[in-house]
């Protein structure tokens, strides 16, 4: 554990020294925070939908959208294919713990200190200046854990992609792939209650949407089933893990016989 | 003139054969953008649509609006992007040294060498497809002068996205560690997925004279749909050439300066 | 005819000045102070066309600085720089045909394509006649016997391999003067030997004027008859190797094994290094004892075997440079 802890602080104290990265970080993550605010403010204002929704349900899912975003941004795809592509995986491989929990810590202390210095400020101010509820406290809870849950499904399939790279050398494009699907299937850019049917149906069947906007619709206190949510998001676990083990084997393979 | 043809063609040929060394990872990149994209464009015309209309602009017009954006960053990256972002990793590695050892201006060879990235050959089909779509959709018709005006609009608003990408990378030989002034760049440019006239005058005037951002895709769109919306003139976007003139002209010369600087400081 | 001169040659870096911890970074946001480094204190040389001198000196010495200067990446302080009648700085460009630069550290070839691919974007950026380019190609492919690494792409070249591959390249325009920065850092010895021999026969094949930095003085040792050695900016040493050999070396060391018991008395002058009788060594310096003055004294000692070392130019710099 205090291990993993170190490596908690290695990611953290990676970021420390780009002040200024850090601080125009800051001025980018404000601005489009307040930007995306002011798109639904003038979409809301049209009165050619009526909605039940209200603007500050909307800053709620933005704002929630935003800090689980910074959280659980994950490179393990671009971690990998640099570990791959400069044969220091072989030194990774030597340390006495997994390879995965190693670049688990890391990214865990990047984003950590992303969201402290550079979400944390503007998204409280919105959640003040829209008054925005927060959820009693076993929704606060149950969202916690399933945001969780989000980021460990998020983190299993950028690995997963990640391990592409045993087989290719290159996996720059992985993130493309991933950004995608998240934004269209996993309604990062605008809630799924707008999809056509069709698509909200498609998305359904994916995992994207239990990364963050179901434990958004929890923290809304809008999920019907919080539990059921829950559950689901394990199951998509599991069934990532697997095909992570089928991934690894053969990744495995690749390795010895290349040598590295 | 026949040397420099020959020059260049050695040049972009090198690149290409770059592109395809490993072509796997080439397509599955194409495709893989095409889908990253693609989900903006969707997601922008699933928003859009559902409310009937942003501001004024319909779902159609505002994927014209993003397409616009698209197409000019896919011109404007595949010359400047990887001579921009790279610029500071290849002064710590002493690369940008040994470029100057070479008889070229330099920032053509920064251009030449590390640009033409046939990456951005899918930004650019998708965005050309998503454009073509939209225009019959809105119903503006093929005649000759929107043709020329439509290239004439994509020409000068590229010239402002490799315009930017320069003038970021100008931070570089200062910020040789990480140079933030990128990510800001590219969060700036989420304000143009959506026409700017739905922000503030103030703003307005800002992405108009300050940083003209708005004249990558707004102005053009305006004035190629005769639409009143914002502060100016719809027919402010004719200067959109002129406009991208300026501002590589103006980047170019802030980079040969900040050169200097680094010749005589050597940081 | 002299081919490269600096003169009151000066370089100075501005770095800027900073009080540790949150409040100095915010005040060198507003009131930035900077404090000049003299990278370069007043250097005169002048190189003959055909030379091949070593310019040594410890890290930071000022070695990158001076053949970044002689090659136009950087604009001097103060003081001049002529190469062949052309002030790099002012006519870069011009200066970047008659030079070839090559950074040790750092490979100028494609690294994703084969080597070939890289010369024919050298033959396009240099302008070389199509004759010249196929000339010297065909001659440095034979002498670095590149000859299977052509078509290779430069990723899968060993170390050496692309050493060689890429002097080869910073030579196909035949420029008069050769610029070499560290050449044979990280290469094994056999490696090293056979850029040497390389080095030696650009030279002597068109002329070639060598500028090279290294830290290995073996390679200084069997290129250059002439070094300039420089330390935080200031020239130290310039002149041939030999001289600076015999002013700063002479330091000697014998082991022999003596065939009685300890000799009673060790000959004068000389120091007892080790004393593990029946071995010993001594040492001593040919300004106080010639080194065949000692040798017969101790031969008179009674002993079995002897081995003599002279001090090496490396061991001489680092005791230079203590």
């Amino acid at each position: 554990m205090k291990t993993l802890l170190e490596f908690v602080k290695a990611g953290f104290k990676q970021r420390i020294i780009y002040r200024s990265s850090t601080l125009w970080g800051l001025v980018a993550s404000t601005l489009t925070l307040f930007l995306q605010i002011r798109l639904w403010q003038v979409l809301l204002s049209s009165a050619i939908l009526q909605d039940d929704r209200t603007l500050t349900d909307m800053v709620a899912f933005l704002v929630i959208n935003a800090l689980l975003a910074s959280l659980t941004r994950c490179d393990a795809a671009g971690t990998l294919a640099s570990l791959i592509g400069d044969g220091s995986i072989s030194c990774s491989l030597t340390r006495p713990i997994s390879l995965k929990k190693q670049v688990v810590c890391e990214q865990i202390g990047v984003n950590l200190h992303f969201v402290l210095f550079t979400v944390l400020l503007p998204a409280a101010v919105a959640i003040v200046i829209y008054g925005i509820q927060l959820p009693d406290v076993s929704y606060g809870l149950l969202f916690a854990f399933s945001a969780l849950l989000g980021a460990v499904i998020l983190f299993e399939i950028q690995y997963i992609l990640g391990m592409v790279a045993f087989f290719l050398t290159t996996v720059w494009f992985a993130s493309f792939y991933v950004s995608g699907f998240m934004k269209l299937f996993g309604a990062t850019a605008i809630p799924l209650w707008y999809y056509p049917d069709w698509l909200a149906n498609v998305c359904y069947c994916l995992p994207f949407r239990y990364i963050t906007y179901e434990p958004i619709l929890i923290f809304l206190e809008d999920a019907p089933n919080p539990l059921q949510t829950i559950g689901i998001q394990l199951l998509w676990i599991g069934a990532l893990l697997f095909l992570e083990q089928l991934v690894w084997r053969r990744a495995e393979r690749k390795l010895v016989v290349q040598g590295g | 003139m026949k040397k420099k043809l020959l020059l260049y063609g050695t040049f972009l040929r090198l690149r290409i054969l770059m592109n395809f060394q490993y072509p796997t990872s080439y397509w599955l990149g194409f495709v893989g953008q095409i889908i990253s994209y693609g989900a903006t464009f969707c997601t922008i015309f699933i928003a859009v649509s559902s409310f009937g209309s942003l501001n004024g602009w319909t779902a159609d017009e505002v994927l014209l609006l993003y397409a616009f954006e698209l197409i000019s960053y896919a011109i404007g990256a595949f010359f400047c992007f990887h001579p921009s972002t790279g610029l500071a990793n290849n002064i710590r590695s002493g690369a940008f040294d040994a470029s100057l050892t070479k008889p070229m201006n330099p920032f053509l060879f920064q251009i030449l060498n590390y640009g033409q990235d046939a990456a951005y050959f899918s930004h650019f089909t998708l965005s050309l497809c998503v454009m073509i779509f939209a225009l019959v959709r809105i119903g503006i018709t093929p005649a000759l002068g929107n043709i020329v005006a439509i290239i004439l609009f994509i020409l000068g608003a590229s010239a402002i996205q490799g315009g930017f990408l320069v003038l970021c990378s100008v931070f570089s030989f200062k910020m040789v560690n990480e140079n933030p002034i990128f990510t800001l760049f590219f969060e700036s440019k989420n304000f143009l997925k959506y026409p700017i006239s739905i922000y503030g005058s103030g703003l307005q005037v800002l992405l108009t004279f300050v940083l003209p951002l708005g004249f990558i895709n707004f102005y053009p769109s305006q004035c190629l749909l005769s639409k009143e919306s914002g502060v100016f003139h719809y027919q402010l976007g004719i200067i959109t050439p002129l406009v991208g003139v300026a501002v590589f002209v103006v980047a170019y010369l802030l980079w040969m300066w900040r050169l200097r600087h680094y010749n005589s400081s050597g940081s | 005819m002299v081919q490269i001169i600096a003169e009151n040659l000066v370089k100075e870096y501005q770095v800027p000045d900073r009080d540790p911890g949150l409040r100095g970074a915010v005040k060198a946001l507003f009131h930035p102070r900077y404090r000049g480094i003299t990278a370069i204190d007043h250097i005169n040389f002048s190189i003959e066309k055909g030379e091949i001198v070593g310019y040594i000196g410890p890290n930071g010495a000022g070695k990158s600085t001076t053949l970044k200067m002689l090659s136009g990446i950087l604009y001097p302080t103060a003081g001049s720089v002529t190469v062949n009648g052309l002030v790099p700085y002012r006519d870069r460009k011009r200066n970047a045909r008659q030079i070839g630069v090559v950074f040790g550290n750092r490979s100028q070839l494609y690294w994703d394509l084969p080597v070939i691919d890289s010369y024919q974007l050298n033959r396009r950026l240099y302008d070389i006649p199509d004759a010249i380019y196929r000339e010297n190609l065909a001659y440095f492919t034979e002498i670095f016997d590149l000859g299977d690494l052509l078509n290779q792409p430069v990723r899968l070249l060993s170390l050496g391999q692309k050493m060689r591959a890429t002097i080869a390249g910073a030579m196909l325009h035949s420029p008069e003067i050769l610029f070499l920065d560290e050449p044979t850092i990280g290469l094994d010895v056999t490696s090293k030997l056979k850029i040497r021999d390389f080095i030696r026969q650009i030279n002597q094949k068109s002329g070639t004027t060598v500028i090279l930095t290294s830290h290995d003085m073996g390679d200084i040792e069997s290129l250059c008859e002439r070094i300039i050695l420089i330390d935080e900016g200031k020239k130290k040493y310039d002149g041939p190797v030999l001289e600076f050999e015999n002013t700063f070396g002479g330091n000697y060391s014998i082991s022999f094994k003596a065939v009685s018991a300890r000799p009673s008395q060790f000959p004068e002058g000389l120091t007892l290094r080790e004393d593990n009788a029946p071995y010993y060594v001594v040492t001593g310096n040919e300004k106080q004892v010639r080194l065949s003055d000692a040798i017969s004294v101790i031969n008179q000692l009674g002993i079995e075997e002897l081995e003599m070392k002279n001090q090496t130019l490396e061991e001489i710099i680092n005791e230079y440079f203590g």
